[in-house]
C-alpha cells in the first residue's frame, strides 16, 4: 500500500468517524435501530408551592417564553358531589359559570369577550377527578388573565335564563346528535361498577338537562370551589402578584348537604331501551384509580394495548370518577358473539406485541414519553401539577402534600402491580355488563343473570334490609 | 441555510482535506449559528430533509410526509391515499417486517401517529430527545419499503384504522359538500372518504398502485427539537438518509379544477342538500380565500397573518359570531369554524335551531358584511390579532405541532428551507397589523363570488322539530292510539307493519311523533281521552254488526241506488236498511269504522269501483 493511498484511507475513516462529509465508499444504513440511551435527565416538573388566604395553595410552575397560563382546580368524584337524578350537575355548572361574573365590567363582555380582548382565552376542564377553569394568553396578559380566572372561579354570577336556554340547547343536541343512549350507557356502567346505583355519565343526561335550576349550580358551585379544596396553578407570573389576586378568597357559608339518596342496589347487569342501530354492550371494570400506587401499572398496559390496533377490538375509556377508575369496553351490535371482542382484548393485554421479548415490556417507556409529549401543552403541565398537590396523581412520585415544593416525575411499574391489575381486569365476577338495544339486547343478557331495566331509571334502590339489597333487579 | 449533498466520487486529495477540516467543524455549526437553525438537505434525489430547532422543546418529532395526498386519487385511483398511509407507516422495510416499525418506536419511547391531507401522506414520531435517532432510522427506513402483498396491506389498513386515534372520523355533514362546491369537483374528496374507498375498491389495482408510487414518491423529512439533540443527530442522520435510493416521484398531480377560471365562474351560490348523519339542521358559510396575495400586492406572509385574524374573530369564543347568534338571538346552537391550515378556506357551520336555516345564515351573512363595512370594533380587532399571535407562537413551541405546521406552510407553497424566516415573517405581520389593512383585505376576501352557502336539512332521521301539531297530524295519531287501544275482535296490529302501511310512517318517525306530544300532557291527556271514548263507541258498533254485513250492507245501499237520485233513491236506501235491521243514523259512523281496518279497507274500496255511478256521457 503506497503512502497515498494509506493517508486517503486514513481521513476517510477519520471523516466518517466525526461527521457526515462525502466518504469514497457508498453509505449504508445500520440493520438495527440505533440502541437508545438511557434518559440523560428523566423529565421533572418542579413546582414551587405557596400559601393563599383560606387554605388555597399557589402552585408556580416553570415560566415558559412569552406565554403565560393558569388554572384554578378542585377535586370532583360525580358519585359524592352530585344530587341523585342531577348526573352530569358539575360538567354543566363549569360552562355556565362562563356565562357572567361579578367581576364583569359590562353585561355585554362575559368571560369569553374579556378573555379575547387580552389576546388569550378561558375554558373549562373537568376529566373526572379534577376539574376547574384555565387561562392562556400571551405573557403581557398575563395579570389579567388571571383575575378574569378568579372571577369565574370566585363569583360567577349564573344568570337564569340562559342557563334554561344553554339546557333546552343541550337537550336539543343530545336528542338530534343520538348521544343520550351512548352516554346513559357508558354512565350506567361506570355506576354499576363503582356500585354508585345511578349513572355517572361524562356529562349532563337529558333528565338532568330537564330537571336542573340556577339554585342547583349555585350551590353546586359553593360546595365546590372552596379555598380548602381549591389549587392555583400558574406558570409566567409572580407569586406576589397570586397571593395579591386572590387575596380575601374565603370559604362560603356552608351548603345544605345533598339531599340523602337511596342506598344503592348491587346489580350487575342493566339494560337500556334503545333502537337497533344503537345497539352495545358496554362492560365496567373497576380499575386503579387516581393516585392509586397501581395506576402507573394500568397505563403502562393500556399505552401498550394502544399501539397497535386490534381490527374489531371494543372501545376502551378510562373513566375517573374522583379517586376511582372504570375501564369501559364498548362493543357494536348484539350478536350473540358480541362480547368475544372485549374477551379476546382483554385476553390480550400485556401480551408481547410482534417482535418483542415478553421480559421487556413496552409500557414504562412508553408511558413516560406520552407524559413528556403531553406535557409540551400548558393544560397538561397545569393539570399535573394541580393532581400532584390534590394526590391524585397517576402514580408518579410527589413530595409530600404540604410541602413546599413538589418533585413531579415518571416511576415505571414493577412487575408484581401489572401482574396484580391484569389478575383484575381480567377477573369476570367483577364486571358490570349494560346492553343498550331493543327487548333482545336485555333477553340476551337474561342468559347471564337477573337484569335492571335501566330506561327509564334515575337510581337503583335497595329494598328495606330483609330483602336482600338487591331490589330493582329482576 | 440551503446545502445540497450527493453522493459523488471521491475529492482530489486537496479538497478532501478541507472536506476533512469541514466535518470536524460541522457538528459545532449546527445549532450556534443562525443560518444553521433551518435548513433543507437534499441527500438523494426526491428526499428533503428540514431541520427546525425549537427552544427550550422537551420532545423531538420527526414526520415523513410523501406526496401521495388525496389530490393524487381519482377515477381508477379511489383509496390510493388511504392505502399508501397503512404501507408508510406499517409496510415491511429494507430492515423490517410488516408492522415492526411502531413496536421499534414505542420500544424506544417514541408516539407514533399518522394522517393525511390534500397533497402527503404522513407519519410522524415524536418523543424524548435520546431517541432522535431512533426516529431517524425509522425514518429512512419508512423511505426504503419492501413490495407488500394485496392481502398483508388489506390487513395494514385495517389494523391502522383500528388504532385508536387513527380512525378516521367522518366530515361532519356538511363538509363534503362546501369543499366539493368551493373547490371543485375533486375538493370533496376526504380522508373519511379515501378510507372507505380503500375498504370498498378492488383492491389489486389499487396494491399495485402502492407498490408502484411508495418507494418513487417525492418526500419531505421534517425533524424539530432543541438544538443540541439535532446537532448530536447530525452525523447519524446526513449517513442515514444517503443511503436511500433515488425517489424520482409518485404520480403525476391531478389538474386542479377549481383554479380554472370556468369553474370559478360557474361555482354555485347556494347549495340545497339532505343529510341523514343525524337530525341536525345545518347551514354552512365557507368562502375560498385563494390567490389573494398576487392580486392585493402582499406578501403570503402577511395573506396568511390575516386569514389568521379573521379565524379568529369568527372562532373565538368571544368573537364576533357564537355568542351573538347563539345567546342574543337564540338562533342557533353552536357554530363551528373550520381554517384548515393546508387549504386558504375559512367554512362557518352553525347548528340551526328550528325549521328554518334561512335567519341564521342571513344573520351570518350579515355580521361578515358588517365587519367588511365597518370592521370589527377596535379593542376586539386588537384581542383577534394578539390571540392569533399567541397560539402561533404556541404551535411553534411544541416540536409535534411545529412539524405539523411547516407541512401545511409546504402545501401552500412556501419554501420549507425558510420556515423559520416564514414564522418570523408572519409573527411580525401579526404584530403591525392595522384594522384599516385588515378592512381592505376582508373586502376584497369575503366578496360573494368567492362564497358558498350550504344549507343541509337532515332526512332519514324523524326531526322533532319538523313535526307541526296541525288537525291531520293529530287525527292520525288519535286514530293510531285507537287502533292500539281495541283492534277490531280477534285480531292483533303488528305495529312496524301498521305503521307502515296505514300511516306511511317509521318506527323512529312514531317515536318522534310520541315525543313531540308528550311535550304537552294536556293534549295527550286529551287525545287518550277521545281514544277511550271513540273505543267505547267502537265496541258498541261492532255489536250492532259483523264485517262482513258491513260489507254486505255498503255494496246494497251503493249498488242498489246506482243511477238514483231523490225520492226513487231514498226509497230504496229505506228498503235497505229495514232489509238490515239498521237505524239509518248508524250507517257512516259503521263504514267509518270498519275503513279503519286494514282488512276490509281493501274490500270496501273494491265494492266502490265496482258499484260506482256510470260516468256522465
Amino acid at each position: 500500500m503506497t503512502r497515498r493511498v494509506r493517508s486517503v484511507l486514513l481521513l476517510s475513516a477519520a471523516c466518517s468517524a466525526l461527521s457526515a462529509c462525502p466518504s469514497p465508499s457508498t453509505p449504508t444504513r445500520a440493520a438495527s435501530p440505533p440502541p437508545v440511551p438511557p434518559e440523560a435527565a428523566p423529565w421533572a416538573l418542579a413546582v414551587s408551592v405557596y400559601p393563599l388566604d383560606g387554605g388555597a395553595r399557589a402552585l408556580l410552575l416553570p415560566r415558559q417564553p412569552e406565554r403565560f397560563a393558569a388554572a384554578v382546580l378542585f377535586p370532583v368524584d360525580a358519585a359524592t358531589d352530585e344530587p341523585p337524578s342531577l348526573e352530569g350537575l358539575t360538567r354543566f355548572m363549569l360552562e355556565a359559570a362562563l356565562l357572567e361574573t361579578e367581576g364583569d365590567d359590562d353585561r355585554a363582555a362575559g368571560p369569553a369577550r374579556r378573555a379575547l380582548l387580552l389576546g388569550g382565552a378561558i375554558h373549562a376542564y373537568d376529566d373526572g377527578a379534577v376539574a376547574g377553569w384555565w387561562v392562556e394568553g400571551p405573557e403581557r396578559a398575563g395579570p389579567g388573565l388571571l383575575r378574569l380566572l378568579r372571577d369565574v372561579a370566585l363569583s360567577p354570577r349564573f344568570p337564569a335564563t340562559r342557563i334554561q336556554a344553554r339546557a333546552e340547547m343541550a337537550r336539543e343536541e343530545l336528542a338530534q346528535t343520538h348521544t343520550d343512549l351512548a352516554l346513559r350507557g357508558l354512565g350506567w356502567a361506570v355506576g354499576l361498577a363503582l356500585g354508585a346505583g345511578r349513572p355517572l355519565a361524562d356529562g349532563p343526561l337529558d333528565g338532568t338537562l330537564a330537571r336542573l335550576h340556577r339554585e342547583d349550580l349555585a350551590r353546586a358551585h359553593a360546595r365546590l370551589v372552596t379555598p380548602a379544596r381549591a389549587v392555583v396553578a400558574v406558570e409566567g407570573v409572580a407569586p406576589d402578584l397570586v397571593a395579591q389576586i386572590f387575596r380575601g378568597w374565603t370559604a362560603p357559608p356552608a351548603p345544605p348537604p345533598l339531599a340523602a339518596g337511596c342506598a344503592p342496589a348491587v346489580a350487575y347487569q342493566a339494560w337500556v331501551a334503545g333502537p337497533d342501530g344503537d345497539a352495545r354492550v358496554v362492560i365496567g371494570v373497576p380499575a386503579p384509580g387516581p393516585g392509586d400506587a397501581d395506576r402507573a401499572a394500568l397505563e403502562e398496559l393500556l399505552a401498550e394495548a394502544d399501539t397497535h390496533g386490534v381490527v374489531g377490538g371494543p372501545r376502551v375509556t378510562l373513566a375517573d370518577r374522583g379517586a376511582r377508575s372504570v375501564l369501559v369496553l364498548e362493543s357494536d351490535g348484539l350478536a350473540p358473539d358480541a362480547l368475544e371482542p372485549v374477551e379476546r382484548w382483554l385476553a390480550d393485554l400485556g401480551r408481547a406485541l410482534p417482535g418483542e421479548a415478553a421480559a421487556a415490556p413496552l409500557g414504562p417507556r412508553l408511558r413516560r414519553a406520552e407524559l413528556r409529549v403531553r406535557s409540551e401543552h400548558a393544560l397538561a403541565r397545569l393539570t399535573s401539577a394541580g393532581r400532584a398537590a390534590l394526590g391524585l396523581l397517576d402514580g408518579e412520585a410527589t413530595a409530600a402534600p404540604g410541602a413546599s415544593a413538589l418533585a413531579i416525575t415518571t416511576l415505571p411499574a414493577d412487575a408484581a402491580a401489572r401482574a396484580r391489575v391484569l389478575r383484575a381486569l381480567r377477573d369476570p365476577d367483577r364486571r358490570v355488563r349494560v346492553a343498550v338495544g331493543p327487548d333482545e339486547a336485555r333477553r340476551r343478557l337474561e342468559l347471564w343473570g337477573p337484569v335492571v331495566n335501566a330506561t327509564r331509571a334515575t337510581s337503583l334502590c335497595a329494598r328495606p334490609s330483609g330483602d336482600g339489597g338487591d331490589a330493582g333487579t329482576r | 441555510m440551503l446545502e445540497r449533498k450527493t453522493t459523488r466520487p471521491a475529492p482530489p486529495r486537496r479538497k478532501l482535506h478541507a472536506a476533512a477540516v469541514a466535518a470536524v467543524a460541522l457538528p459545532l455549526l449546527v445549532g450556534t449559528t443562525a443560518a444553521a437553525r433551518a435548513g433543507v438537505d437534499n441527500p438523494v434525489e426526491g428526499v428533503a430533509v428540514v431541520e427546525s430547532v425549537v427552544d427550550g422543546a422537551d420532545t423531538v418529532s420527526v414526520r415523513v410526509a410523501l406526496a401521495l395526498g388525496l389530490d393524487a386519487e381519482g377515477e381508477g385511483t379511489w383509496g390510493l391515499s388511504a392505502l399508501a398511509l397503512a404501507a408508510l407507516r406499517d409496510g415491511p422495510t429494507r430492515h423490517l417486517k410488516a408492522g415492526e416499525a411502531v413496536t421499534v418506536a414505542a420500544r424506544a419511547g417514541l408516539v407514533t401517529t399518522a394522517g393525511l391531507g390534500r397533497d402527503h401522506v404522513e407519519v410522524t414520531v415524536t418523543g424524548p430527545p435520546e431517541a432522535l435517532e431512533t426516529a431517524l432510522w425509522l425514518a429512512a427506513e419508512r423511505l426504503d419499503p419492501r413490495d407488500v402483498e394485496p392481502a398483508e396491506l388489506e390487513a395494514l389498513h385495517e389494523a391502522l384504522v383500528a388504532t385508536p386515534g387513527n380512525a378516521p372520523t367522518p366530515p361532519a355533514p356538511p363538509l363534503e359538500h362546501t369543499f366539493a362546491n368551493l373547490f371543485g369537483p375533486l375538493g370533496g374528496n376526504t380522508a373519511w372518504a379515501s378510507h372507505q374507498r380503500a375498504e370498498s375498491e378492488p383492491l389489486d389495482p389499487l396494491a399495485a398502485l402502492v407498490a408502484d408510487a411508495l418507494p418513487r414518491a417525492r418526500a419531505l423529512v421534517l425533524v424539530a427539537g432543541p438544538a443540541r439533540a439535532l446537532a448530536q443527530a447530525a452525523p447519524m442522520r446526513a449517513r442515514t438518509f444517503a443511503s436511500l435510493a433515488p425517489r424520482p416521484g409518485g404520480p403525476p398531480p391531478r389538474r386542479d379544477a377549481s383554479l380554472d377560471a370556468d369553474w370559478q365562474a360557474r361555482r354555485p351560490d347556494k347549495v340545497a342538500a339532505r343529510q341523514a348523519h343525524d337530525s341536525r339542521r345545518l347551514v354552512t358559510v365557507a368562502w375560498d380565500l385563494r390567490g389573494l396575495a398576487p392580486r392585493l400586492g402582499l406578501s403570503t406572509s402577511e395573506d396568511d397573518a390575516f386569514r389568521r385574524v379573521l379565524t379568529t374573530l369568527v372562532a373565538a369564543p368571544g368573537g364576533l359570531l357564537l355568542e351573538p347568534l347563539r345567546d342574543d338571538w337564540a338562533l342557533v346552537r353552536d357554530v363551528d369554524v373550520l381554517a384548515p391550515g393546508a387549504l386558504p378556506a375559512v367554512v362557518v357551520t352553525a347548528t340551526v335551531r328550528g325549521r328554518s336555516g334561512a335567519e341564521a345564515r342571513a344573520r351570518i351573512l350579515d355580521v361578515m358584511a358588517d365587519l367588511v363595512a365597518r370592521g370589527a370594533p377596535e379593542h376586539v380587532f386588537d384581542g383577534a390579532r394578539t390571540r392569533a399571535l399567541a397560539e402561533l407562537t404556541a404551535t411553534w413551541g411544541d416540536p409535534a405541532a411545529r412539524v405539523a405546521l411547516i407541512t401545511d406552510w409546504v402545501s401552500l407553497g412556501y419554501d420549507p428551507a425558510a420556515n423559520e424566516a416564514t414564522y418570523e415573517d408572519i409573527a411580525a405581520a401579526l404584530a403591525d397589523m392595522r384594522e384599516q389593512e385588515f378592512r381592505r383585505w376582508a373586502d376584497y376576501a369575503l366578496d360573494p363570488s368567492r362564497r358558498v352557502v350550504v344549507e343541509l336539512t337532515p332526512t332519514q332521521a324523524p326531526d322533532e322539530e319538523r313535526i307541526v301539531l296541525d288537525a291531520d297530524t293529530l287525527g292520525s295519531y288519535l286514530r293510531l292510539l285507537v287502533d292500539l287501544r281495541c283492534p277490531p275482535p280477534g285480531r292483533t296490529f303488528e305495529l312496524v307493519e301498521l305503521l307502515a302501511s296505514k300511516y306511511q310512517l317509521t318506527p323512529e318517525e312514531y317515536l318522534a311523533l310520541t315525543r313531540v306530544v308528550a311535550r304537552e300532557p294536556a293534549r295527550m291527556a286529551e287525545l287518550n281521552h277521545e281514544a277511550e271514548q271513540r273505543c267505547l263507541e267502537y265496541k258498541k258498533l261492532r255489536g250492532i254488526m259483523p264485517a262482513r254485513r258491513v260489507l254486505a250492507l255498503h255494496r246494497a245501499v251503493l249498488c242498489e241506488t246506482r243511477g238514483l237520485s231523490g225520492d226513487d233513491e231514498d226509497r230504496v236506501l229505506a228498503a235497505v236498511f229495514r232489509r238490515f235491521d239498521l237505524d239509518p243514523s248508524v250507517y257512516r259512523p259503521l263504514l267509518a269504522m270498519s275503513r279503519e281496518d286494514p282488512a276490509l279497507l281493501p274490500q270496501i274500496e273494491r265494492v266502490e269501483r265496482e258499484c260506482a255511478p256510470a260516468a256522465a256521457p
